[in-house]
């Protein structure tokens, strides 16, 4: 959908008399200004809809900066002076710090052991011409698209008996399992992309098959492994389902912190809320914007390479 | 690659999947035909968990809301995903830009975006969408009663889920081919027609892709709802998974029942799943 388009009649009158070339030149040029009107157009609406889906985190932030009184006031108050009480409060009355160290944490050990595992036999379902590598896949989409609680409810119930339950071993194994699945979908698109060839050429010069994968197929596997690992930190980090399911007081993590304060249904919480929203909500979406090329292949399962 | 080799590679995350997912689905399969009292070993009871689900007016109504949010909400992000796609791809200037600042809400916690998403409609809060509804007259009760409740939670998933179709959807259009779109345009096809007859037909492997995670993940609707309406049963929002957990963890631990519940919605995913799964077959027989 270029300028370059023209209408269909113009173009069938093409190398006729000069008076037709200068209706052509006008044609185009009332083209080319429709099209200019149009982007202008189409960049309000837009702009529009990108204010609307970013006005709950304005607002958000609207009340954590307001003072008590003014943020529960209804018609709003718009003008204020603006304070910064409900983060101060967040950090020293609250346990925020703690429990975002420790969803940090979750968060990392998942993405480390789902990478280790998992980068080994995606290579392995991307490279093995048999029947068992499809049939796996299979599996694996499935797996991935069942409800949570169908693994996590005996996850619930094998760790009360192992006694780890509340624990971020029982929680870190949870995650890691459940995100299994897309993690190797993911990573096997992009080992799929790499020729072949190239393993065979570093075991003809002398490199075991582990080696060559090592030496030769993980270097070269730079933005899938980004890629999934920035995937997998996300879900791990805003996962409710698995951590509200498998934690209590020791291991829990932000989504179950600010659900269980939201539960409180208490006024006094509702700006400390709001503070902890935007301080999560600010870094997230910068891995939005600078990570994106990341995010569309990962987002699209493999499906989609941006 | 050699079959040594291959399972060499694939046994940690093969072991992994077994142990922690096959071994759990296997439970839950056996346990949907138990009474299971937390912390006992389950008591066989045939299929009286089934019994029960299918003559409880709760799991209907469940079903139902779960069904009729997952049709349109499905259809509402498609068609706003798609649009808004087109207009992003006919822009020259800030695409990225704009594309990056939509992905928020889809990339945030979705139980931080629930909340502040719900904020804008509490009128303890202010309630800005409702000071501007009560300039057209209208007053509106969204988070006490059943209707403005659904509403609600489907314009969340909404907000939440559609940045992900426009971006699958526009990395669609911006690789489609540009020939058959000339050629459409000599034969004096109108916008409409492109749409109808050129660009939708060759996207449509993104579509059924969309339309494949819309519904999967809307049959699955659970944390938005344990948000904006806790009181999920007696507002009508109660999804089958938002059910399950109230069954399993909340009201009385009957393990046996959610897995039951567990069960039907698994059966119910795998059916919707077939299509895709031989697409996925013949492509990796192919590759």
């Amino acid at each position: 959908m270029t300028t370059t388009l023209e209408s269909p009649t113009t173009n069938m009158s093409a190398g006729q008399s000069a008076p037709r070339t200068a209706e052509r030149e006008r044609t185009r040029r009332a083209k080319k200004n429709r099209d200019r009107n149009l982007s202008v157009t189409l960049g309000l609406v837009l702009t529009f809809v990108v204010v609307m889906s970013l006005s709950p985190f304005v607002w958000a932030f609207l009340t954590a900066v307001k003072p008590f009184q003014a943020a529960f006031t209804n018609p709003p108050t718009w003008v204020f002076e603006p304070q910064f009480d409900a983060f101060v409060e967040l950090w020293r009355g609250t346990q925020f710090a703690s429990v975002l160290g420790n969803t940090f944490l979750v968060a990392v050990l998942t993405v480390i052991v789902a990478l280790c595992v998992g980068a080994p036999a995606a290579y392995a379902f991307a490279r093995y011409a048999g029947v068992i590598g499809p049939i796996l896949l299979i599996l694996a989409v499935v797996l991935r698209t069942i409800p949570r609680f169908a693994i996590v409810l005996p996850f619930y119930e094998a760790s009360q008996m192992l006694g780890i339950y509340d624990t971020n071993f029982a929680l870190v194994a949870a995650l890691v399992a459940v995100n299994m699945p897309f993690t190797l979908l993911l990573l096997i698109g992009f080992f799929r992309d790499i020729p072949k060839e190239l393993d065979e050429a570093a075991m003809i010069d002398g490199c075991s098959h582990f080696g060559a994968f090592r030496r030769v197929i993980i270097p070269l596997m730079g933005p899938g492994l980004v890629t999934a690992g920035v995937f997998t930190l996300l879900v791990a980090f805003q996962e409710y389902l698995v951590a509200l399911t498998l934690t209590q007081n020791s291991a829990v993590t932000i989504p179950v912190f600010i659900a269980a304060q939201k539960g409180a249904d208490d006024v006094s919480t509702y700006q400390t809320l709001a503070a902890a929203s935007i301080l999560l909500v600010i870094p997230v979406v910068f891995i939005a914007i600078f990570a994106r090329k990341y995010l569309v292949a990962g987002l699209g399962g493999g499906a989609v390479k941006g | 690659m050699k079959l040594k080799h291959f399972v060499a590679f694939s046994a940690p995350a093969l072991l992994l999947m077994l142990g922690l997912l096959m071994i759990p689905l296997i439970t839950t399969l056996v346990w949907s035909f138990q009474n299971v009292p937390v912390g006992q070993p389950g008591v066989f009871n045939g299929l009286a968990n089934y019994a029960e689900i299918f003559s409880s007016p709760r799991f209907g109504a469940a079903t139902q809301f779960t069904i009729g949010f997952t049709i349109v909400v499905t259809l509402a992000k498609i068609i706003c995903g798609y649009g808004i796609a087109l207009m992003l791809n006919r822009i020259k200037r800030g695409r990225m830009i704009i594309l990056g600042l939509l992905m928020a809400s889809y990339v945030v916690p979705t139980v931080i975006g629930a909340l502040n998403f719900s904020w804008l409609f509490n009128d303890i809060f202010g309630g800005v969408v409702n000071q501007g509804l009560a300039l057209i007259g209208l007053n509106i009760n969204w988070l006490t009663e059943v209707g403005p409740a659904r509403v609600l939670i489907g314009l969340h998933a909404l907000w939440h889920e559609t940045p992900f179709v426009i971006m699958v959807l526009l990395a669609g259009l911006a690789t489609l081919p540009e020939e058959p779109l000339e050629a459409a345009q000599l034969d004096g096809a109108n916008w409409w027609q492109r749409q109808r007859y050129v660009v939708v037909p060759l996207l449509g492997p993104l579509f059924s892709f969309v339309l494949l995670i819309s519904i999967m993940d809307s049959l699955k609707v659970f944390d938005s709802i344990r948000i904006i309406t806790p009181a999920a049963t007696s507002l009508g929002t109660e999804s089958l998974m938002a059910f399950v957990y109230q069954v399993a963890l909340g009201e009385s631990y009957r393990l046996g029942i959610a897995s039951a519940v567990n069960v039907l919605t698994i059966i119910l995913t795998v059916v919707l799943l077939i299509p895709f799964l031989r697409m996925t077959w013949k492509e990796a027989r192919s590759a």
